[in-house]
């Protein structure tokens, strides 16, 4: 640099673009190649800006909470007067489901509404970054292999599947939530037993569903059906409640019938996750597919 | 180098920001690109190499942290911190249009090499229901939001210009400058 200042030699702006672009291949190309040995590069960077995001991320937790506040405000009064007459209603209603409720409980014991997944061992995490534009829809949280994390290991939160640890580092780990417009989730109706493709898609994220593919036309499905997580499915462990069925209808060849899914969880305000730190078995079939 | 150094402190600032906050504050699920407006500004303000320089921090702050090929998204930025050395000398005065055919035209730019780059690679052809539902919306805020940004980053640079802290051979507001020579001469 200096050199280059004293004797006014300057490298023309075009020769550095074109060598930036080469760099940018080879690292590209070295990055994908060797990405167990960037690791240590992800690493010192990231404890670097962790940090810093932890501590700005809790200011933006405070700004949404006073938007929310604002909201909700205006919201409130009107809702009071709504609610005064509900509590006449409601506790004369009471008084005759206390009635009920002994009968309730008993037939909850014969049906085990009980979910499965209450078992896997959990670690809860919170959401302190997200991926900073519009394509994706992955984020970051603060639990990494410190805390027992490992790729692939599944997310949830209400209740519901979240996405899926795609990259671990020591103290962070990258979840690809299902809404990704990359993210394939194979399924089953609990009703029918029936299996389903979930994937996430960018042109339907707004409207709050996700695609349901490839699912067979003998199968009698009714709207709402809950759809879990399924046995065949190679990554995510199974019976985790995934979301329920919407809009089904028959496929343009008339093979497979196709709908949407609304997804269990809440996706616009995620602040706290649970990481089951449990991965499925299947290394070996990992390895037989690549 | 002072210069450089600035400009990586605000590069960190603005990549912390977009990660955070702004995420939390998303009308409609759409956040701005920050990263776009301050490389950008750097390319148009400053030159080339002050662009290109901002665009390989932005691109390499997020390949490192959230992409798991490392090069595609500094590209992106690079030929944006490029193409904006060369907008520079299109524009002369401080005009209200300008930032918002910059920006525009730049945001516009950056997601159709993004949409080429990650989705088109994968099979994903509906261009037009990308270019309404996420390139359109993230353009118009991008604006607005780089609108601001701009009338600050003029405010500055005229206040460390007027110091003499902050060496710029050649600015937008070269005209202004030869004023402030020439009636300083008088």
């Amino acid at each position: 640099m200096k050199l280059n200042k004293r004797s006014n030699i300057t490298i023309e702006p075009k020769y550095i673009y074109i060598g930036i672009i080469i760099l940018c291949i080879i690292m590209g190309i070295l990055s994908f190649r060797f990405s167990d040995r960037v690791t240590p590069v992800r690493n010192a960077i990231s404890s670097a800006v962790m940090p810093m995001q932890k501590g700005i991320n809790s200011i933006g937790v405070v700004i949404s909470e006073k938007i929310d506040y604002l909201h909700t405000m205006k919201n409130l009064v009107k809702e009071n007067k709504k609610l005064k007459n509900k509590v006449e209603d409601l506790s004369e209603e009471n008084q005759l489901l206390q009635r009920d409720k002994y009968e309730l409980e008993t037939f909850r014991q014969l049906y085990e509404l009980d979910k499965d997944y209450a078992d896997y061992p959990k670690v809860a995490a919170r959401v302190i970054s997200s991926d900073g534009d519009n394509w994706y829809n992955s984020f970051v949280i603060d639990k990494g292999s410190n805390d027992g994390i490992s790729k692939n290991m599944n997310v949830i939160a209400d209740g519901g599947l979240v996405g899926i640890v795609t990259q671990v580092n020591d103290n962070y780990s990258r979840v690809r939530s299902i809404i990704d417009d990359e993210s394939n989730v194979s399924g089953t109706f609990v009703k029918s037993e029936n299996s389903c493709i979930v994937s996430g898609s960018l042109t339907r994220i707004n409207s709050g569903v996700l695609d349901l593919t490839d699912i067979s036309t003998d199968s009698k499905i009714e709207e709402g059906d809950e759809v879990v997580t399924s046995q065949i499915s190679n990554k995510y462990l199974p019976g985790i409640l995934i979301g329920y069925c919407k809009n089904i209808t028959n496929n343009k060849t008339n093979l497979t019938l196709t709908g949407e899914l609304v997804p269990a969880v809440n996706f616009q305000n995620l602040d706290m996750v649970l990481v089951i730190t449990e991965v499925k078995a299947s290394d070996d079939l990992e390895d037989i597919l690549n | 180098m002072r210069k450089y150094i600035g400009a990586f402190f605000i590069t960190l600032f603005m990549f912390l920001l977009q990660t955070t906050v702004l995420e939390r504050v998303a009308i409609a699920g759409i956040i701005p690109n920050m990263m776009l407006i301050v490389t950008t500004l750097y390319g148009f303000m400053y030159g080339k190499k002050e662009g290109m320089f901002v665009g390989f921090l932005s691109g390499l702050l997020i390949d490192v942290l959230y992409n798991q090929v490392i090069g595609v998204s500094i590209i992106l930025f690079c030929t944006i911190g490029y193409i904006n050395g060369d907008a520079r000398k299109l524009f002369f005065k401080e005009d209200f249009y300008v930032p918002v055919i910059v920006f525009g035209i730049n945001d516009i730019i950056f997601n159709l090499m993004y949409y080429i780059c990650y989705f088109l690679m994968r099979g994903r052809v509906g261009l037009f229901e990308y270019f309404f539902k996420i390139i359109i919306p993230e353009m118009s805020y991008t604006i607005i939001v780089g609108f601001f940004v701009y009338k600050l980053a003029i405010l500055l640079d005229k206040k460390f210009r007027k110091r003499g802290k902050y060496p710029i051979n050649i600015s937008v507001f070269e005209e202004d400058s030869k004023k402030d020579i020439k009636n300083n001469n008088i």
